[in-house]
């Protein structure tokens, strides 16, 4: 048996570190760009905090300070006695869970659907679908529908009409596409029904496109107020960010008002800012790794 | 095939679901489970007003009726009204802000689309409102074929034959007593109102200006050269309608503001002012002379912002901080703009019962009656207050003071109910919720530049009625954008902005469609 005369392989040279490995004059420009980027980014929350936090009488005799000499939490208690505020916080929350899970709901199955083999319609409820994302009916007959349906003034308004974001849609049929066939044969083999494949093997394995999908949801609910401003009237029925913009609107003095306002300081405003950007703030750094991955995963198969 | 079917199908929901968007042609009257007769009602000055309160409650209840109370926002109040008409999508009661620009695209229109239910044009069972719409300025511009659409919401009551906005400057007679500029009881000559500016100018830091003007007014400093306040101004000469913003009285003062802003008097930024930027800069002491809407909500609002921005100066004269200046122009005369007494209107769906709006009728006169106002001022008799030798004596018990003095805010429905008749400038005086010394001082002032009119002293700024009220196409569509077209091209050339440095380009900016407007006025008004 000829002996096999076995090479020594050259271990790999250590390198000494060359000038492409320094933090050269090049990595500094960059490095003070982006540090010029992430403050601006930051400043404004800061600034905002800062002032949320000042005395009016300190703030008005200096707007542009950067730290205040004395600290008054007066305006978030002032903010937190609002019951505006709490039931903009209530129907902010409804939306946040009720309605993410009814569009969640929507949008998965109809992405599951589309994304199963031929069936009779299926490219014409695509096209139908695909339309709407490059095409809308306007706002005047969305307008007309909507009073038609008898929903102005209700929290349904709020929810119903964003049952299925084409977006969104698409992220999970090309998701679901791209798991394979095989699955969904082998389960079949073993007896399972359209509803059990989907439940119980395609929806387990696409947890992280379901996280960003749902995180896309949760933000445009937290964030919602345009068809509450379009079709509501009630004061109970303010989002969150309605009543916001109500904190933070000046009228127009030429217009008369009868009724004596309340004293909006700039502190007030700033405090219910802050007030509705703290839970986006605190969850979104953790969460949005979901959204990247979640869209690359998707995008792997059209 | 099948598809055929699903395309006619659904051609056939989206025809269906138009058509019922076409409404019913009238309301049916419902009644809520004490049999009161519900009706919804959307006022801008509801606020955050619901309703709920035992003075609301009284009223249902003595007049058999279920109010559903709806606010309009102030920042889409307009857009609101007009996307709730073109819908059908309307209160049983509702508020829109009309006046003689809008007249024609809003109101008029309206009322002859049949989306208005006409007032009844027999008053005499409502007395009180009656007489408040016999009050009622150019109420005859607002009756279409004898018919009155709606409530002109009263705005100043008063028996005055001129009546005038209250666009007027207040300034800081603190400072200028520290400069050495005041002038007894505030008068200014139009050469002591500069020298009062100069000297701000000199001695106050540099972040701190002499004159600003509230957004929408800017540049007051016109008012004091122009004919009217707005478009269309009347030439003599010609007997036509003419552009006012380029008429010889208006260029000069236009010149007069450039050269106030050459002289750094004018808050730097004014240009590009934001909503509310110079109200804040003047409670942040940064305004010396500040021309605003001194409503009583605005000045008492001013005032309140002051305080609380200079609670740590010491010997803080809040009086002195807002002062309302008497400024003469240079034709001897102070200036004021005239306007109507009422501001917008309550108007009524055209599908809603007779019924119904009597007993909406009923409720305002009986809230504009002796008794009616009593209770939507104070509340209860016998409870919130008592009367005494013929006058209204409050309960503190039931109705506390604050820690400052102030009587304690409280929601009373008749309150906010009778803002569909008018603005309540009529109960200042003796509501107790005002601050009696700022009415009193805003009611002298009013109370001056009434005899001052009289004396020929004050000028008021108006339009001729004739056009004022005329609708026609284009004036109708156009005059609104016009009018803030212009007073922008006004402050591009105040800023020496390139692209109207020049009085030559600044009247080239009045091309299309001023010409085809102001024809199409003069043609109507047969001039």
């Amino acid at each position: 048996m000829a002996k096999i005369k076995l090479e020594k392989l050259p271990l790999a040279r250590r390198e000494k570190p060359g000038p492409s490995n320094r933090f050269g004059a090049f990595d500094v420009v960059i490095f003070i760009i982006l540090l010029v980027f992430a403050f601006s980014i930051i400043f404004p929350f800061y600034y905002l905090f800062v002032v949320s936090v000042t005395p009016q009488e300190i703030y008005v005799n200096n707007p542009t300070l950067l730290w205040t000499p004395k600290v008054s939490f007066e305006a978030y208690e002032t903010v937190f006695k609002e019951p505006q505020i709490w039931g903009g916080l209530k129907i902010t929350l409804i939306l946040l869970f009720g309605g993410t899970l009814y569009q969640m709901f929507f949008t998965v199955i109809t992405g599951y659907a589309l994304s199963r083999k031929n069936w009779v319609g299926k490219n014409f409820v695509m096209n139908m679908i695909l339309v709407t994302m490059f095409f809308g009916g306007g706002l005047i007959p969305y307008y007309e529908l909507i009073v038609a349906l008898g929903m102005p003034d209700t929290i349904w308004v709020m929810i119903i009409p964003g049952a299925i974001d084409t977006f969104n849609m698409l992220l999970m049929r090309n998701y679901f596409a791209s798991l394979p066939k095989e699955l969904e044969e082998s389960a079949k083999i073993d007896g399972a029904n359209d509803i059990q494949i989907f439940v119980k093997i395609f929806l387990p394995l696409s947890l992280p496109m379901l996280a960003t999908v749902g995180l896309f949801f949760a933000v445009g609910n937290w964030n919602s107020w345009y068809n509450g401003m379009l079709f509501n009237k009630s004061q109970n029925l303010k989002t969150l960010q309605q009543v916001l913009q109500d904190v933070v609107y000046t009228p127009n003095s030429s217009i008369p008002n009868p009724n004596a306002r309340k004293i909006t300081t700039e502190s007030i405003k700033m405090a219910a800012i802050f007030f509705t950007i703290i839970p986006m703030m605190l969850f979104y750094p953790f969460l949005q790794r979901f959204f990247v991955k979640g869209i690359v995963v998707g995008a792997i198969k059209g | 095939m099948r598809t055929k079917y699903f395309l006619l199908l659904t051609a056939g929901a989206i025809a269906s679901l138009s058509l019922n968007g076409c409404g019913a042609k009238t309301k049916s009257d419902e009644y809520d489970r004490y049999n009161r007769l519900k009706i919804s009602v959307s006022n801008l000055y509801f606020g955050d007003y619901e309703g709920g309160d035992s003075y609301l409650e009284q009223i249902q209840n003595d007049f058999g009726v279920k109010f559903t109370l709806y606010s309009y926002p102030w920042d889409t109040w307009e857009q609101k009204v007009s996307g709730e008409v073109n819908s059908r999508n309307l209160s049983d009661v509702f508020h829109a802000n009309i006046d003689s620009y809008n007249f024609g695209s809003s109101y008029k229109f309206w009322a002859e689309d049949g989306i208005l239910k006409p007032l009844p044009e027999d008053l005499s069972r409502w007395p009180n409102l009656n007489a408040m719409l016999e009050n009622t300025s150019n109420i005859d511009a607002l009756k279409l074929n004898g018919k009155l659409y709606g409530i002109p919401v009263a705005k100043n009551t008063s028996d005055y034959s001129c009546t005038f906005s209250p666009f007027t400057y207040i300034y800081r007679r603190d400072w200028a007593k520290k400069y050495g500029v005041y002038q007894e009881n505030d008068e200014y000559t139009w050469t002591q109102f500069e020298a009062l500016l100069k000297a701000f100018k000199k001695n106050l830091p540099s972040d701190t200006y002499a004159l600003g003007d509230v957004e929408w007014g800017a540049p007051s400093i016109t008012n004091f050269y122009k004919q009217v306040p707005h478009c269309f101004a009347y030439d003599e000469a010609t007997n036509k309608y003419v552009c006012n913003y380029t008429t010889n009285e208006y260029i000069k003062g236009l010149n007069e503001a450039k050269r106030f802003k050459q002289q750094g008097y004018y808050y730097e930024a004014q240009n590009e002012a934001a909503d509310g930027e110079l109200n804040k800069l003047y409670y942040g002491n940064r305004i010396g002379v500040f021309y605003e809407n001194l409503s009583y909500t605005n000045f008492n609002d001013l005032r309140r912002q002051l305080i609380t921005s200079n609670t740590d100066t010491p010997n803080f004269n809040i009086d002195d901080a807002v002062a309302i200046m008497k400024i003469r122009g240079e034709d001897g005369k102070y200036v004021l703009e005239g306007t109507d007494n009422w501001f917008s209107m309550t108007l009524f769906d055209n599908r809603i019962s007779n019924k119904k709006l009597e007993k909406i009728l009923d409720i305002l006169d009986y809230l504009l009656s002796e008794e009616g106002t009593r209770f939507a001022i104070y509340g209860f008799e016998g409870y919130d207050y008592n009367m005494v030798d013929g006058k209204v004596v409050i309960d503190e018990d039931y109705w506390p003071k604050e820690l400052d003095g102030e009587y304690a805010r409280k929601d009373n429905g008749g309150k906010y109910l009778r803002y569909l008749a008018t603005l309540g400038y009529d109960t200042l005086s003796y509501d107790p919720l005002t601050h009696k010394p700022t009415v009193k001082y805003l009611e002298n002032w009013e109370k001056e530049m009434h005899e001052a009119y009289d004396n020929g002293e004050l000028k008021v700024l108006k339009e001729r009625t004739e056009v004022m009220w005329l609708t026609t196409k284009w004036k109708s569509k156009l005059s609104g954008g016009m009018r803030k077209a212009a007073l922008k091209n006004a402050m591009k050339y105040m800023w020496s902005d390139p692209e109207v440095d020049t009085i030559s380009k600044y009247k080239d900016k009045f091309g299309y469609p001023w010409p085809e407007v102001l024809e199409e006025i003069n043609n109507a008004l047969g001039k």
